[in-house]
């Protein structure tokens, strides 16, 4: 047997990072997405951005298509794009690009964010998300692109600066024990 | 795996280009046509003109998992959500005065007859043009012959499937 098979039983090898793909929520995944909402809130992180508990799902992928498009967003947010991060057919994680920036975007949350689910960590799935994020982030003018991270987040910091991340200030935040790393990406 | 966008504004000869594609044994879709597209309510009103996005990923992906060639024909707002699956986009442009010129000849697809939607292309192609360019990663001048541009494009992509096989 070829070495790169598993064993019979064994479970199999996780997707690369390199069969990564961004891609709009679809809609017939809302237990997908519900679990992977669960799965990130155990850790008291968001996945689903804007996902009100007991939302109708339709009513979740209208607001999301909204907020693309620039309409109905909600004050002090700015239109955004929302994917999944999908691995061998499996929602792992997602992004949001968000299109422009406002002051505290500026500050802290710059033009992406995302995260991978934790039971999918420790297999570049990040650095990929990232990478993929942005392309869409150029493609809506953002350049050069402010990505940040909590200072004491090295993970986060070790994946911005793969991306080509480079250190512009750390920034303590009024009312925040953990300063914010602000990187660029040019 | 090469799937590649190929995008620009009306009259820049998309169609033209995805058809001599398919002629050559590519799988090349042309989203102008054949139910790719939904309209929605455009956030300054009136309608936007944008792709069926679980219709594109299934298509995306099809490709991802064979490996086989694919081109995209297509110019709409939510495309850039697509962006990071693409090998190449590919912009073919064209001097306003051609692009017209070609639209009034052309027989396939209406739009563009009438003086409104002439002044509607001009002015998308201002406002639109240069945000395909800034992601594009390849130009093409549509000035030059259909088989040159053609010649071009499947470069990109290495020769079709054994499966995609030319028609007769």
């Amino acid at each position: 047997m070829p070495a790169s098979e598993p064993a019979p039983g064994a479970a199999p090898a996780p997707p690369p990072a390199a069969a990564l793909r961004l891609r709009p929520l679809r809609r017939d995944e809302e237990a997908a997405f519900l679990a992977a909402h669960q799965a990130m809130a155990a850790e008291g992180h968001t996945f689903g951005l804007g996902y009100l508990p007991g939302m109708p799902w339709p009513a979740y992928l209208q607001a999301l298509a909204d907020h693309r498009a620039g309409a109905r967003v909600p004050p002090g947010l700015v239109p955004s794009t929302f994917l999944v991060a999908d691995a061998g057919g499996q929602i792992v994680g997602r992004a949001s690009i968000r299109h422009e920036l406002n002051e505290s975007l500026m500050v802290e949350g710059g033009h992406i964010g995302y995260g991978v689910l934790p039971r999918h960590r420790r297999r570049g799935y990040a650095t990929e998300i990232l990478r993929q994020a942005l392309v869409i982030a150029r493609a809506y003018g953002a350049d050069p692109v402010l990505v940040t991270c909590d200072d004491d987040n090295t993970g986060s910091a070790r994946v911005i600066e793969a991306c080509g991340g480079e250190l512009d200030s750390v920034n303590v935040i009024p009312g925040q024990v953990t300063p914010v790393r602000r990187y660029l990406i040019r | 795996m090469a799937v590649i966008l190929i995008t620009g504004m009306s009259g820049t000869g998309k169609s033209a280009a995805l058809g001599q594609l398919r002629q050559r044994g590519y799988a090349a879709v042309d989203t102008d046509a054949g139910g790719w597209i939904e309209l929605v309510p455009a956030p300054g009103g009136g309608v936007e003109r944008q792709w069926r996005e679980d219709l594109i990923d299934d298509l995306i992906a099809g490709h991802e998992r064979s490996g086989a060639p694919l081109f995209i024909g297509g110019t709409v707002w939510n495309q850039r959500a697509f962006y990071p699956r693409f090998r190449e986009i590919v912009l073919l442009s064209a001097p306003l005065a051609v692009m017209l010129e070609r639209i009034a000849a052309r027989g396939g697809n209406p739009f563009g007859k009438t003086a409104k939607e002439r002044g509607r292309i001009v002015a998308d192609t201002a406002a639109v043009e240069p945000l395909l360019r800034s992601s594009a990663t390849l130009e093409i001048d549509t000035r030059a012959p259909l088989a040159e541009v053609v010649d071009r494009l499947a470069a990109l992509a290495g020769p079709p499937a054994p499966a995609q096989r030319p028609r007769p």
